[in-house]
């Protein structure tokens, strides 16, 4: 069983940047990253990458919350996963994938949090 | 007083009871007179009137005693007898307020186990005195004959002389006078006062009156301090007044100035401290927020179909197990069991048992699958873990995106409230003016806090100055009470001697009008009783009872400087008497015995003087000199002029024949109202009886009977016998 995933080299540069304007952790932003994922449609098996990026850890990442996300991967891949390819495999694609997501939310966002929560451009 | 009735029962020389009546009817005749020869028993009833009267005073002893019981002569013949009882009965009437009470005094002798005791019995007008009454009468009987004077109430010729000659004789008479007059209370008083002189004049004052200075002192000191803190105080309080005014008056134009106090700058920058943790905690949360449910809560489409799937995947489930259990086989079993079909039926259970299975199956088919098989399962979840996620998205679906945005709200309205508040605060720090003004403000709350404390360090003090006051009272008051007792002392020491002084004024006052009587009952008695004419001219009494007898002579000047010039002055007074020097010098018309001496030795005159000059008692016959005590000793019981029965024993010891005629016609009947007499058959004898015999209301003689050997009486005396 593996524990860690390495993102890739712009995921790293993504979480970075956001992370010192947002004072969000990677850990949180790897969530957000998954989440904003599952919202898009994309083949996470042929999604290329690399691994140079930031080492993550399973526990700092899901943590007790594992089961639901590799629940909503499933739902979202419409087939069963096997735990090795559940953690790196396919949460890594997510991470990886989201966080392009994730910056364009951000660059193109007055307020990221909202932007996310689908709240931008209320009255706040 | 007056005594009744004598009775003596086996006492002394007498055996059984014998009375002698003392009765008085004729107020003309107060002599008793008791003839015997020597040894019949005269001394015995001398001694039984005053055992009588005054039990073992009598013989000098202060309860009854052995000693004095030893003394008691039980009559020898009567020891003899089986129940002995010796007494002695005295019936006497006292002239109590307004009624004249007999009183019968009984003193009873008996022998119990070897020893002899005195039972006293006293009876006032036949009824029996108690306890205290017998008390009461005895200290009258005291007062009304003092038992210092038993030698002027029992005369005895013998020892009469000892009483009138020995010693200081003006001051036995003064003090007899003062016993009989009661004025010898006078000498209680001195005596005490004197006691209280010794006793007082010792006391010391200095010690307290130092202890009361230094303690007045202490307290002036302190009631000064105290003063002196209280001043300090309220000016201390009135400074703090004046600070007070003008911190508020500065505080005033500092809160118009637009200032802050620093209690309200420093609650600024708390609230400005609060509204930043306010938000630091809302950021946090929104990390928090953002970090565990926003993920879910962007995802909410999928998590509806994820909820679907997981329940199919259940139903399919149930599904999957029940149709695996009643499935054909297990309902033909059930027929087979149940009915026991016989073989006819076998057949038909078993398509009954198919159609059964495939009803049931068909019944509980997953509503959304047409086709079983076409239904995979994406998750198949172990029991715990679908628990799990099922309770995740019940938690997801109590959350709401919303949540952030009222976060976000709180978030700009505290950074709204955070601007404003460092408005403020900018205003403040920026602001020159009001920057002195707080300086002012707090300038002035450091001084007025010094003042306070200052007050209170001098409150305190204050309280310990108090304190200490408090307690110096109560010492102050306890010595200002024993320094009053002393100074009391000290002024009872100067009462004493005044009063001391007032009584010494006071005594020859009163004894003034006594030595006058004295003096005049003496020179008539003396006159009366003395057969020589020659002997004195005059008789001076001093205010000491003094007595000097004078006889005026004819002297020449010459033989009078001649004898002072002798005997000097003091000598001269001595032997001439100080009567003798005043005349002179009243002749002379001198002032002093000085001048008298002065003049005497200038003067040569031949001129002879008529000067009283001192009789020397010593100089005169045993015989004379026994009138002229019998004179003093008839002028002391005249001037004490107390109605009480006088008993003579052996009167005319020393007198002769001449001058026994007077005592015997002058002398006894009108010494009292009861003598009682005592004599031999020659001392009063045929001629003086006869003399007396016109005065005796009651005589008797006594006998010594040799044969019976005890004392016989008869109511007569000797000559009658033989008349």
């Amino acid at each position: 069983m593996i524990f860690r995933l390495k993102t890739s080299k712009k995921t790293m540069d993504c979480f970075t940047e956001i992370g010192q304007k947002t004072g969000l952790k990677p850990f949180a932003l790897a969530k957000l990253a998954i989440a904003i994922a599952l919202n898009s449609n994309f083949d996470s098996l042929s999604f290329r990458t690399d691994t140079n990026g930031l080492d993550l850890n399973r526990q700092t990442i899901t943590g007790e919350y594992d089961a639901m996300y590799k629940c909503l991967i499933e739902q979202h891949c419409g087939n069963h996963l096997c735990e090795d390819d559940y953690f790196p495999t396919y949460v890594k694609a997510y991470i990886d994938h989201g966080s392009i997501l994730l910056h364009n939310q951000f660059r193109y966002g007055n307020d990221f949090i909202l932007n996310l929560a689908g709240l931008e451009g209320d009255s706040i | 007083m007056k005594i009744n009735n004598l009775t003596i029962c086996n006492f002394g020389s007498f055996e059984n009871a014998v009375s002698f009546d003392f009765s008085l009817t004729d107020k003309n005749r107060n002599v008793i007179l008791i003839g015997g020869r020597n040894g019949s028993g005269k001394t015995t009833i001398f001694t039984a009137i005053k055992l009588a009267l005054y039990g073992h005073l009598a013989f000098g002893y202060k309860s009854i005693t052995q000693s004095y019981l030893d003394q008691i002569r039980i009559n020898n013949n009567s020891l003899s007898k089986k129940n002995l009882i010796s007494y002695i009965e005295l019936s006497v009437e006292l002239e109590e307020e307004r009624h004249v009470a007999t009183y019968m005094i009984r003193r009873e002798w008996k022998f119990k186990r070897k020893q002899l005791g005195e039972l006293t019995t006293i009876l006032r007008d036949s009824v029996e005195l108690s306890n205290d009454e017998v008390l009461y009468f005895e200290n009258y009987i005291k007062n009304v004959m003092p038992p210092q004077l038993f030698d002027l109430f029992f005369f005895d010729g013998e020892l009469i002389g000892n009483f009138f000659m020995e010693g200081n004789v003006s001051k036995k008479i003064k003090e007899s006078l003062n016993i009989l007059k009661n004025y010898d209370t006078f000498d209680i008083i001195q005596t005490h006062l004197q006691r209280n002189i010794i006793k007082l004049v010792n006391t010391d004052s200095s010690a307290e009156e130092s202890l009361y200075l230094s303690l007045c002192h202490q307290e002036a000191t302190l009631k000064q301090e105290i003063e002196q803190l209280t001043q300090l105080i309220q000016s201390i309080n009135n400074q703090i007044d004046t600070l007070s005014e003008q911190r508020s008056s500065v505080d005033n134009r500092f809160k118009n100035a637009g200032g802050l106090k620093a209690l309200e700058l420093s609650e600024l920058k708390a609230s400005l401290i609060q509204e930043e943790r306010f938000r630091e905690e809302k950021h946090d949360w929104l990390r928090s927020f953002a970090n565990d449910t926003l993920p879910f809560l962007m995802v909410s489409p999928l998590i509806a179909k994820l909820k679907e799937q997981l329940d199919k995947e259940e139903y399919f489930k149930q599904y999957k197990v029940i149709t695996e259990i009643l499935n054909p086989s297990l309902f033909a079993s059930i027929l087979r069991d149940e009915l026991s079909m016989d073989l006819n039926l076998c057949t038909i259970s078993e398509s009954l048992a198919h159609k059964l299975a495939n009803g049931v199956m068909r019944r509980i088919r997953p509503p959304f699958a047409f086709n079983i098989n076409d239904f995979t399962p994406i998750h198949d979840l172990s029991p715990d873990t679908l628990k799990n996620i099922r309770q995740l998205i019940d938690n997801i679906e109590h959350h709401s995106v919303e949540e952030i945005r009222s976060c976000k709200e709180a978030i700009r309205c505290s950074l709204e409230n955070t601007t404003r508040l460092r408005q403020r605060l900018e205003v403040v720090e920026g602001n020159d003016e009001i920057s002195l003004l707080a300086a002012e403000v707090q300038s002035l709350d450091e001084q007025i806090h010094q003042l306070k404390e200052h007050r209170l360090e001098l409150t305190n003090t204050l309280q310990t100055k108090q304190v200490e006051s408090d307690a110096l009272k109560p010492e102050l008051k306890r010595c200002i009470m024993s320094l009053t007792k002393v100074r009391k002392e000290k002024s009872m020491v100067s009462l004493c001697l005044r009063t001391q002084m007032i009584i010494n004024e006071l005594i020859p006052e009163l004894l003034a009008p006594e030595v006058t009587l004295f003096r005049e009952s003496f020179w008539y008695i003396f006159n009366q009783l003395m057969s020589k004419n020659t002997l004195a001219d005059e008789v001076y009494v001093s205010k000491d009872f003094d007595v000097t007898l004078y006889r005026n002579e004819l002297k020449s000047i010459n033989e009078i400087r001649n004898i002072l010039s002798k005997l000097g002055l003091d000598g001269f007074e001595t032997v001439l008497g100080s009567r003798c020097i005043a005349v002179l010098c009243d002749k002379l018309k001198l002032q002093t015995p000085t001048e008298l001496e002065n003049r005497l030795k200038s003067c040569l005159s031949t001129d002879n003087l008529l000067i009283p000059i001192k009789v020397d008692i010593n100089s005169l016959s045993k015989g004379e000199q026994q009138i002229y005590i019998m004179a003093l000793y008839w002028s002391l019981i005249k001037v004490a002029n107390k109605s009480i029965p006088f008993v003579i024993d052996t009167p005319y010891a020393r007198i002769d024949k001449k001058h026994r005629q007077h005592i015997t016609t002058q002398f006894f009947p009108t010494l009292s109202h009861q003598v009682i007499i005592l004599s031999t058959d020659s001392e009063i004898n045929e001629e003086y009886y006869a003399l007396l015999k016109p005065f005796i209301a009651k005589e008797y003689t006594l006998c010594y009977s040799e044969k019976q050997k005890n004392t016989v009486t008869e109511e007569r005396y000797f000559f009658e016998v033989t008349a």
